[in-house]
């Protein structure tokens, strides 16, 4: 296409307004204003009239419908960009007839003509159809009728065709009169038009759930079009009369049939058409665009004009759907969204937001007049840009046998392409006709064609290719190395630093050690070697196979526990490691060859013969880390690594045989030896060059920072070619070393980027040979390859190519069938080139190397890795299978994303890492401690071996010493009265009243013991109203004062509250607390009567540590609460911005007010509570509430909670209850794992302003953290905006932390593990980060850092504001006493910043002051563990 | 009820063209089509609060006015 494109259109909206066309009509003329040279719109018909047509009444006939139908006589008028459409009187040039009979091509003069009208742009300011007439014989006339579709669907088509059909015969039958009484009633589209411009839809967001509406268009065989070119094709096939009466059949069976025929086939081609885009895209979420002739009665019917409307399709799938329950999902969004659909509903959004179109026709075309006729739809070879794919279904000459037609746009796949798409798509249909029970993931796209031609060009290995050249290919390392020995004796086969030895020395010494190891008593198969890289270590690797035995590596940087668990799965009896190791694996292994000082000692030993070695010997076994955490033995044999070895030769350093040559190392050939020998990427820098005569160069391992070898390799500058990782060419970002001798980089080991590769040229020059290796350890280190070719190779990551030699890839998928390409599948590896199996591990072996089906006899190794196949038919590396990452449904692209990430400017490197929230799993099933039922997904919870949990065991240690602290009821009489001398006002108490059990129980003890009680109730606004009955009951009943308090600012105390805490309880009891002091002062009451449970008294204050001090003393556990509760009701939160907070500025309302909790006095069973409420009071249980609440957004707090925790905010306190009897444990936990109505969570957040969009949106999912590297840190919102115009949201990372370097394991990955985790960030603040400068603003910082759990606080940044509490300021305080800083809490909330606090600690005056103070107040829960002081912060929470 | 769905498919379905009886086919007769029975299903959703489930959505249930009201009576409480 060669218009530009028209970028001054009036807006939509604006459009709508202005034109007097109905949406529907201006979407398709906006779509061919856009497009003027393409004639996407025409719908071109060809009717085949087998008769000795009447021309000129055929005319007549067209022209009765011309002057009876309002849309055929308008045309469109523009002015000022918008379109109006006018009718006129009459109408020209409207009609041709062609006699082509005359012509003996006449057909093809024919085919010729209606092409090109098929073709041609209608004038729609002239007249909006096109009409031919062409004679191919005297009984064999064509009828060519192609009309704009801004005024025309396949029903008005048909509609037409009906009228003029109905007119021809009333003018051949009646030759007196023109007239066509029956037929001129045709309803004129000027009525539905003005009737739906003037329609406001009473119901206008048909949509369901317009926030899945996608955005993401589904990617079809992974292809992205994005393109505004038009050009598209059609292919076509019949679905034959058997399958179509198969398809009708099953529409009528029960469990598929609805309302009507039409709609229930409908629903069963949209399931195998979502089960067939699921199966090329990998998406789950899936939306089409389905086209409905939107004509719902019957003047609409007879209404020639555009009427359809576009209704969206929105399925979830889930790849382990069958047909019959995926259909059951398409069935019910049918379903939904005919309900809503209605004239003028249609979504704008609707037509254009779908990049793929389901459009089930049903129109039929019968005979023409008296003669048979056959109708065909021509398509215009062009389609809308934003359809990639159309599928067409219909049967318009009702023949009982269904057309399927792919309209695809050409840009998206080509023509071939677009054949085995269609034919994918039926086999779809087929399986789902044949057994609509199959699950959609095992159906087979391609047919056997296909498949063997797909097989075919990922083959390098038949059997008889290559068995005859085995003896070459599978000729041992060892043997390799004697004749590079043989050859150049003198040359230098491994130099460390200063030492060097030739290969004649490698071949004496390797000698010697193998007849040590062969002189042994039964001499094992299976041999350790743990030695740091050296000499000595290319000397063992080389002696074990001499001695006809394998190798275990065992890397010295590995931990002890690694390398112990590897000695004992292996069983390895015999370890050659250097004398520095002995000690760490001498328990396991019971013979240990020291290999320090291979030059000495052996020269005198008896030269025995080696034995031969044979292709099937064992060679080594690498173990890798399985997915289980369990680290799993490969084993290799000899031919497999003689076949890489001679593979990686011949391709890294063009080595082609093994022809004699001059007897100087063979120059290119050399290799660095820097990396891990655990990692089987290492052997190729290790067997390749000795068995070429290239020298192995040695970089010893540098423990402190192995990662910066490579770049020490490099700065050396004495090796041609470099095995690596991705994260190590990496590590040489920036450096210039085009001049380097380095020819070839290997990388291997992780995915590939393209822009690590583009880098690769800058660093090393264009010239640098760059190789993409992939293939597991079981596969012999490589398997396939790709060399990367700069400026073709443009996707995110470097493909892996092809195969190599003797290797056979298959993709398949899960159900083994061969996926076609761009369909995702998992690679499979046959051939001669595998591992043997798993040591010890026969059941994992058979699991993963299965029988190839493509190869009798064969085994294949199923990789768990995905791959697919490119435009460019090479093989493109996704992921593994089992950590594929998919945020709501679509597969998110690491690379992708990353390579978006690092194309701002400000950013050199970046790493994407998924957060799973398996610490805080929701989803997992907890199991329950067997006595108090506390759930193991409690933080810090164990379990001991009869299923007790540590907090029980705990308990039953201090229990009896715990009883010391509880009192009688007589006490807390002598109590109360004690406390309110001498009398001050009114009242002697004032009680806290819930009118819960607990509370109201209280309250009829105490007001038993003849004190003036005053009662006082928090109404929060959710308090039930059966909770209120009964507390106005209760304390009429007593005849006591009772007031029910409240605050406007609750709902936003209960928000800020889920915020801080994710409780609502929080809040709601500061709030309490602090209304009560305020009205216990106001009254002048000095005492205040809490209802706090037992339970939550030993959860808070009574904990396990309280009693491992020398000496259990209540009191100081009352001091201690009196000084957490002035630092409580200091936090600034919404409680102390919203309520009056002038009597907390001073220490005095603490003395002037005490608190005492009732049941620290009274223990009393439930059912005893009960019965006495029973029996004494007007109470009842509330029923409009959960189960033992009054309190209506309990549900909420405890729903958010769950979310955001992972765990239940009532898990411990009802432990607790359980412990102590007061409880029934199965009615804790039946009452806990209570379902909570999220509806009504959301609508009550709603009504207190919380935004739960994270919380609803983030349930279970994965989220993203790119770490960077650059030059400075950019901000999270920057970045996200940034990444927001070139992602899809669902790809735009979470978090964004800025690091220096990537941390790397022992193997030259990234380490996620060592990357911080961004939960823990500096959240963002106005404020900018300033870092700390004195060394007591840093040492603060540290501390903060600690305390807070976030990477980095700035010295201006206020505690509060970094989400400090209570708790953390307590953590401070301890962390800093244990630097030598004495800190006091109240310190904290007086100097709100590092700098503020280093100055006050900092100053003398100010230390000594804290210092005495702090003498004067002992907090002595100081020496606490972190629990203790979480605890004690809480200790005021219910 | 039922002249409220005589009214609709009336006035809504039909544009006033045509007027119907509660015994009237909808479906069989072509007066309505499918399409047109699930706008009706809408309005009726709309207009008692309730969701009638697609099974209960057949030609038996909603055949005519009147199979449409015993249903609904026999189905939905709210009525």
């Amino acid at each position: 296409m060669s218009q530009q494109p028209i970028t001054n259109l009036p807006r939509f909206d604006d459009l709508a307004t202005r034109s007097n066309l109905t949406n529907s009509q201006l979407l398709v003329w906006l779509g061919q204003r856009l497009n003027p040279d393409s004639p996407l719109y025409n719908m071109a018909m060809r009717f085949d009239i087998d008769g000795a047509l009447d021309v000129k009444a055929f005319r007549e006939a067209i022209s009765g419908v011309i002057k009876d139908s309002d849309t055929m006589r308008s045309v469109l008028e523009v002015t000022d960009q918008v379109p109006q459409q006018r009718i006129v009187s009459s109408i020209y040039d409207y009609f041709e007839f062609i006699d082509l009979s005359g012509f003996s091509d006449a057909d093809q003069r024919c085919d010729d003509e209606i092409e090109r009208r098929t073709g041609r742009i209608i004038d729609l300011s002239k007249v909006n159809f096109d009409c031919a007439l062409i004679k191919l014989g005297t009984s064999h006339y064509v009828w060519f009728f192609n009309q704009h579709h801004c005024f025309t669907d396949i029903a008005s088509i048909e509609l037409i065709f009906r009228q003029v059909s109905n007119r021809y015969l009333v003018h051949i039958s009646s030759e007196s009169s023109a007239s066509t009484s029956d037929a001129a009633v045709l309803p004129q589209f000027e009525s539905y038009r003005t009737a739906e411009k003037f329609k406001h839809p009473d119901n206008p967001a048909p949509i369901e759930d317009s926030s899945t509406n996608p955005s993401t268009p589904i990617e079809l065989y992974h292809n992205k079009s994005g393109s505004r070119d038009t050009r598209a094709y059609r292919v076509q096939t019949q679905l034959g009369e058997v399958l179509t009466r198969q398809l009708y059949a099953l529409a009528r069976r029960p469990e598929f049939s609805t309302l009507s025929l039409d709609l229930s086939v409908f629903n069963l081609v949209a399931t195998a058409f979502f089960a067939y885009l699921h199966r090329i895209s990998d998406d789950e979420e899936l939306a089409i665009g389905c086209p409905v002739h939107n004509r719902g009665n019957i003047n609409l019917k007879n209404t020639i004009g555009l009427f359809i409307e576009v209704f969206p399709l929105h399925v979830s799938v889930d790849p382990e759907d069958t047909f019959v329950t995926l259909h059951d999902k398409v069935s019910a969004a049918t379903f939904q969204h005919l309900k809503s659909a209605s004239a003028a509903n249609s979504e704008v959004d609707a037509v254009r937001g779908y990049n793929v179109i389901f459009n089930y026709i049903t129109a039929q075309f019968a005979d023409f007049g008296p003669y048979p006729c056959r109708t065909d739809w021509l398509h215009n070879n062009h389609i809308d840009p934003q359809h990639d794919l159309r599928l067409q279904l219909f049967d318009l000459c009702g023949d009982g046998d269904l057309r399927l037609c792919f309209d695809v746009k050409r840009e998206t796949l080509d023509e071939m392409r677009g054949n085995d798409a269609l034919f994918h798509f039926v086999n779809v249909l087929k399986s789902l006709l044949s057994d609509p029970g199959q699950h959609i993931s095992t159906v087979k796209l391609t047919g056997d064609t296909e498949g063997q031609k797909l097989l075919h060009r990922f083959w390098s290995y038949s059997q008889s290719t290559v068995e005859s050249e085995h003896a070459l290919y599978s000729e041992s390392v060892v043997n390799r190395f004697r004749h590079q020995v043989k050859h150049r004796p003198d040359a230098p086969a491994v130099i460390d630093q200063d030492r060097s030895i030739s290969y004649s020395e490698l071949d004496h010494l390797s000698n010697m050690l193998a007849y040590r190891i062969l002189n042994q008593v039964d001499a094992p198969k299976l041999i350790g070697v743990c030695a740091a890289r050296s000499i000595e270590l290319l000397v063992a690797l080389i002696s074990v196979h001499k001695a006809g035995a394998a190798f275990i590596p065992l890397d010295p940087a590995n931990p002890d526990t690694r390398l112990q668990q590897i000695c004992t799965n292996a069983g390895i009896k015999l370890l050659l490691c250097h004398s520095d190791q002995n000690h760490r694996l001498a328990d396991i292994c019971s013979t240990v060859i020291n290999i320090d000082h291979t030059e000495h000692g052996f020269a005198s030993q008896q030269l025995d013969v080696l034995p031969e070695i044979s292709p099937e010997d064992d060679a080594y076994v690498i173990f890798t880390s399985g997915s289980t955490g369990e680290p799993k033995g490969v084993v290799i044999q000899q031919g497999a690594l003689g076949d890489y070895v001679h593979w990686a030769a011949r391709t890294y350093c063009n080595v082609k045989g093994q022809v004699a040559e001059p007897p100087a190392s063979r120059q290119g050939c050399d290799f660095p030896l820097y990396s891990s020998i655990g990692f089987d990427l290492t052997l190729t820098s290790i067997f390749v060059p000795l068995s070429i005569g290239g020298c192995i160069r040695i970089y010893p391992d540098d423990r402190s920072a192995m990662d910066l070898s490579i770049i020490k390799v490099v700065q050396d500058d004495t090796v041609d070619v470099i095995k690596l990782t991705p994260a190590h060419l990496s590590l040489l970002t920036g450096m210039n070393l085009t001049t380097s001798r380095v020819h070839t980089l290997i990388l291997g080991g992780e995915d590939f980027t393209t822009s690590l590769a583009q880098q690769a040229q800058r660093i090393f020059g264009s010239g640098i040979r760059v190789f993409n290796e992939y293939g597991p350890t079981e596969a012999v280190v490589g398997c396939m390859l790709h060399q990367y070719v700069p400026g073709e190779d443009n996707d995110v990551s470097v493909p892996i190519g092809h195969p190599a030699e003797g290797v056979n890839i298959y993709l398949l998928d899960s159900a083994s069938n061969p996926v076609p390409e761009g369909v995702t599948g998992e690679i499979h590896i046959g051939g001669r080139r595998l591992a043997s199996g798993y040591l010890r591990q026969p059941g994992m072996t058979s699991d993963r190397f299965i029988p190839d089906p493509f190869l009798p006899d064969r085994k294949m190794y199923r990789t768990g890795d995905l791959a697919r196949v490119n435009r460019n038919r090479q093989l493109v590396y996704l992921g593994r299978k089992d950590s594929q990452l998919k945020i709501r449904g679509v597969r998110i692209e690491i690379a992708e994303i990353s390579r978006a990430v690092k194309s701002h400017p400000l950013i050199s490197d970046c790493h994407i890492g998924i957060l799973q929230d398996t610490d805080r799993d929701t989803f997992q099933t907890p199991h329950y401690c067997a006595s108090c039922g506390l759930a193991s997904n409690y933080p810090g919870v164990s379990f001991d071996d009869a299923g007790l949990c540590n907090h029980c065991q705990d308990f039953n240690s201090y229990r009896n010493l715990a009883a010391g602290y509880f009192r009688s009821l007589p006490e807390l009489q002598s109590h109360l009265v004690e406390l309110s001398k001498p009398k001050r006002g009114r009242y002697d108490c004032m009680m806290l009243l819930s009118g819960g059990k607990d509370s109201t129980y209280a309250l009829y003890q105490i007001c038993a013991m003849d004190l003036n009680v005053f009662a006082m109730t928090l109404d929060n606004g959710y308090i039930s109203e059966g909770a209120k009955a009964n507390i106005r009951r209760s304390v009429a009943d007593l005849g006591i004062d009772h007031e029910f308090v409240t605050t406007d600012f609750m709902n936003e105390i209960f928000s800020d509250s889920l915020n801080r805490h994710s409780s609502v309880c929080y809040g709601c009891f500061k709030t309490i607390y602090t209304l009560a002091i305020n009205h216990a002062h106001k009254l002048d009451i000095p005492v205040i009567v809490t209802g706090l449970s037992r339970g939550q008294m030993f959860e808070t204050r009574l904990t396990r540590q309280v009693f491992e001090q020398s000496e259990f003393d209540p009191e100081s556990i009352d001091r201690e609460v009196i000084e957490a509760r002035k630092v409580y009701h200091r936090i600034p939160d919404k409680v102390t911005e919203c309520l009056d907070m002038s009597l907390f500025a001073s220490d005095d309302i603490f003395n002037e007010i005490q608190f005492v909790d009732f049941y620290r006095y009274c223990d009393v069973s439930m059912g005893a509570m009960y019965a006495f409420l029973e029996q004494h009071a007007p109470w009842t249980r509330p029923e409009d509430t959960g189960r033992s609440t009054n309190c209506l957004i309990n549900d909420t707090g405890i729903f958010v909670h769950k979310q955001k925790m992972g765990y239940h905010n009532y898990a411990l306190p009802y432990s607790w209850d359980v412990r102590l009897g007061h409880k029934q444990r199965t009615a804790a936990l039946e009452e806990l794992n209570d379902q909570i109505d999220a509806n009504r969570v959301h609508e009550i957040l709603q009504e207190i302003s919380y935004d739960d969009g994270d919380l609803l949106q983030g349930r279970g999912h994965n989220k993203m953290v790119a770490y960077y590297t650059g030059n400075a840190l950019v901000s999270t919102e920057v970045l996200k905006s940034y990444l927001r115009s070139r992602l899809p949201e669902a790809m735009v990372p979470s978090y964004f932390v800025f690091v220096d370097s990537f941390p790397l394991t022992v193997n030259g990955k990234v380490d996620h593990n060592a990357l911080p985790d961004p939960r823990n960030e500096r959240p963002k603040l106005d404020q900018v980060m300033i870092p700390a400068t004195t060394e007591n603003e840093k040492m603060l910082t540290r501390i903060w850092c600690d305390a807070l759990r976030i990477n980095q606080v700035g010295i201006h940044d206020n505690f509060f504001d970094l989400g400090g509490d209570s708790i953390v300021a307590i953590q401070i305080v301890v962390r800093a006493g244990q630097k030598g800083i004495s800190l006091r809490p109240n310190q904290l909330f007086l100097h709100q910043t590092i700098q503020q606090l280093a100055l006050a600690v900092g100053s003398k005056d100010s230390t000594d002051e804290q210092q005495q103070s702090a003498d004067q107040t002992p907090f002595s829960l100081l020496n606490h563990d972190e629990d203790t002081l979480k605890n004690l912060s809480s200790l005021l929470d219910p | 009820m039922k002249q409220k769905l005589v009214t609709f498919i009336q006035s809504e379905l039909l544009n006033d063209q045509q007027s119907i009886t509660a015994e009237e086919d909808l479906l069989i007769s072509g007066l309505i089509d499918s399409i047109g029975v699930m706008r009706l299903v809408g309005f009726i959703e709309k207009n008692l609060e309730t969701t009638i489930p697609p099974k209960d959505v057949t030609l038996e249930n909603f055949g005519n006015v009147n199979t449409i009201v015993s249903y609904l009576d026999s189905e939905i409480a709210t009525i």
